[in-house]
């Protein structure tokens, strides 16, 4: 047993804080840029939180007001037009509802499969398993179009179905399940079936409960690849385009991005 | 109820041999998710595949067969040949960062007495974040001359870092454009990648490691594994083997698709030194409406990964079992 305050627990904890620092240099670069003025951020300079030097804020200066009236603080500025130009609330609504749906879906689907993919033997068990492995490396980009012919001739377009239902089904999830069953031991199944338990109540009562961590993992993934791909994709864009990233001159709209995406 | 049909699992099941009753649960269990496989993912891959052999582009209502024509094209023009290497070096720069620092992050983490939240989260951190956004962190960072890291570099000018050629260079002549430099573009693009990713890995090496039993290490204790690189070598490393398993495909796969940063970011430039598979995809097939090309493209990049994962399955689960 090594004591908290040994040498080589210190020498961990180097390491890990030296890691933490370059993994948290955009982080702060982002939260640093939503605080300052656009001429702090066009001239790198005002460090963590800018000198907050007051400015004039441009919509109350095209509403008639005079420069006097106007004045507000780079911060204030950058957080009341984010939370105005992006209607955050609602985006953050839709996610919730579409997430949760599809997280439960993909569950609901994937942890059967990867069960009967770990543990039971069937025919074409091989097969099934390298069409999972297949789908693994299928990128939504390359399917989107087809896709949304799909969902178009079914009449899905532009619900929550259609935001859902290309979802429903995680290669992604069964592969992560099944590597995880695979360590789980024959014992404890071959001792549920004694037991007189069915194939189903062995994967909700017994293997389940053991597989909390791998399940968290892949709802973790799960929502962060549903949150990137169509809450983020959509919330992000009006930041992004009324500011290309090519051109450097609009730091203005660009210290609001930020800010959005540090309130997400 | 009553007079519905008996479900397979409901019979008796004492009647049924048991491989049967296993054999039959399976496929009940995997069929879900095989039809909606088959439906949101294969078929639009297989209208891709056919789509690749026409000259088809959205809104134009008829369609011609060009046959093999726009694969003559991806093979003789130097720019799609380039995009192969492209697309294998990132992984290649990626992948092998990406799931030893998720590893070695895991175990330094999981041996700590205090602060274990904390590392997790931050390491955590850059996966949650949407990449896009974080890509216009990133590049903030990366400006040449305004950037933090550019600004953090000059300060190290004038001092004893001078020693290191590379260093005094760049004191002299500039740092790297870094994105905007054709040398530099894909190797930070390949940073970005390894700095959202590895806490990914991170995750699933500890999960993993929850699973590796404890008093393993304690009768390896009382075999005489004192080291703990004989610990790793002899106990961890095996067990974990189901999830190497798992990390190398993911991450390499994900490193494959690699797309969000270079369209945020290079736009496959600059002189297309990070002109990227599924870049390609989005530009000739949605940007340009060359659907036909694009899919093409698409048939290539489907090919070619499956024929990579399948030689890395291969070499990865051999090497975990002959441990």
């Amino acid at each position: 047993m090594t004591h908290r305050f040994s040498a080589r627990q210190m020498l961990a904890h180097l390491v890990l804080i030296l890691g933490a620092v370059i993994v948290l240099l955009p982080f702060y670069v982002m939260v640093s840029t939503s605080f300052k003025s656009p001429a702090e951020i066009a001239a790198g300079t005002g460090g963590l939180f800018g000198a907050q030097a007051p400015i004039a804020d441009a919509s109350c200066l095209n509403l008639g007001g005079s420069t006097e009236t106007c004045l507000t603080r780079p911060v204030i500025d950058n957080y009341r037009q984010a939370f105005a130009k992006a209607p955050l609330g609602r985006y953050l609504l839709n996610g919730v509802i579409v997430t949760a749906s599809i997280f439960a879906l993909q569950t609901l689907i994937a942890v059967p499969a990867a069960y009967a993919l770990a543990k039971l033997r069937f025919w074409g068990r091989e097969a099934a398993f390298g069409l999972v492995l297949f789908c693994l490396l299928i990128p939504v980009h390359a399917i989107a179009l087809p896709l949304y012919v799909l969902l178009a001739k079914l009449g899905l377009t532009n619900s929550y179905a259609a935001l859902i239902l290309p979802w429903t089904v995680s290669a992604f999830g069964i592969f992560l399940m099944r590597q995880f069953f695979l360590t789980v031991p024959d014992e404890l199944i071959d001792a549920a079936r004694m037991d007189g338990m069915g194939e189903f109540a062995i994967i909700w009562r017994v293997l389940l409960p053991v597989a909390i961590p791998a399940l968290l993992a892949f709802a973790i993934f799960s929502v962060w690849r549903i949150g990137t791909t169509i809450s983020g994709r959509a919330s992000s864009s009006p930041a992004t385009a009324a500011c290309s990233p090519r051109r450097s001159a609009c730091a203005s709209s660009r210290a609001t991005s930020t800010a959005i995406s540090t309130a997400r | 109820m009553s007079d519905a049909p008996p479900l397979p699992l409901a019979a008796p099941r004492a009647a049924l041999r048991p491989e049967r009753t296993q054999a039959r649960a399976g496929l009940l269990m995997f069929a879900p998710a095989l039809v909606l496989m088959l439906a949101l993912l294969i078929l639009p891959v297989a209208v891709a595949a056919t789509l690749s052999f026409t000259d088809y582009t959205l809104g134009r209502p008829d369609l011609h067969w060009i046959g093999l024509g726009n694969y003559a094209e991806i093979l003789t023009r130097p720019s799609y040949r380039k995009m192969i290497g492209v697309t294998v070096l990132y992984v290649v720069l990626v992948v092998p960062a990406s799931v030893f620092l998720g590893l070695g992050a895991a175990l330094l983490i999981r041996a700590l007495k205090i602060g274990q939240t904390f590392y997790k989260t931050v390491y955590f951190l850059p996966v949650m974040a949407s990449l896009l956004a974080m890509a216009i962190v990133w590049e903030f960072a990366l400006h040449p001359t305004l950037g933090l890291v550019n600004r953090t570099l000059a300060l190290g000018c004038g001092t004893a870092l001078e020693l290191w050629p590379w260093f005094a260079r760049g004191c002299a002549g500039g740092f790297p454009l870094w994105l905007g430099d054709r040398d530099h573009a894909l190797a930070t693009l390949a940073f970005i990648g390894i700095w959202q990713s590895f806490g990914f890995n991170m995750v699933l090496y500890l999960a993993g490691l929850t699973a590796v039993p404890r008093d393993l290490y304690a009768a390896a204790e009382i075999d005489g594994v004192r080291r703990a690189t004989e610990r790793f070598r002899l106990i961890t490393w095996p067990l974990l083997a189901p999830t190497t398993v798992f990390v190398v495909t993911v991450t390499t796969i994900r490193a494959f698709q690699v797309f969000d940063t270079v369209e945020a970011l290079t736009h496959g430039g600059p002189a297309k030194s990070t002109y990227v598979m599924i870049y390609a995809i989005y530009e000739k097939g949605i940007a340009q409406n060359l659907v036909g090309l694009g899919a093409a493209i698409t048939v290539v990049f489907l090919g070619f990964v499956m024929l990579i994962s399948a030689a890395q399955r291969r070499f990865v689960e051999r090497k975990v079992q002959d441990r």
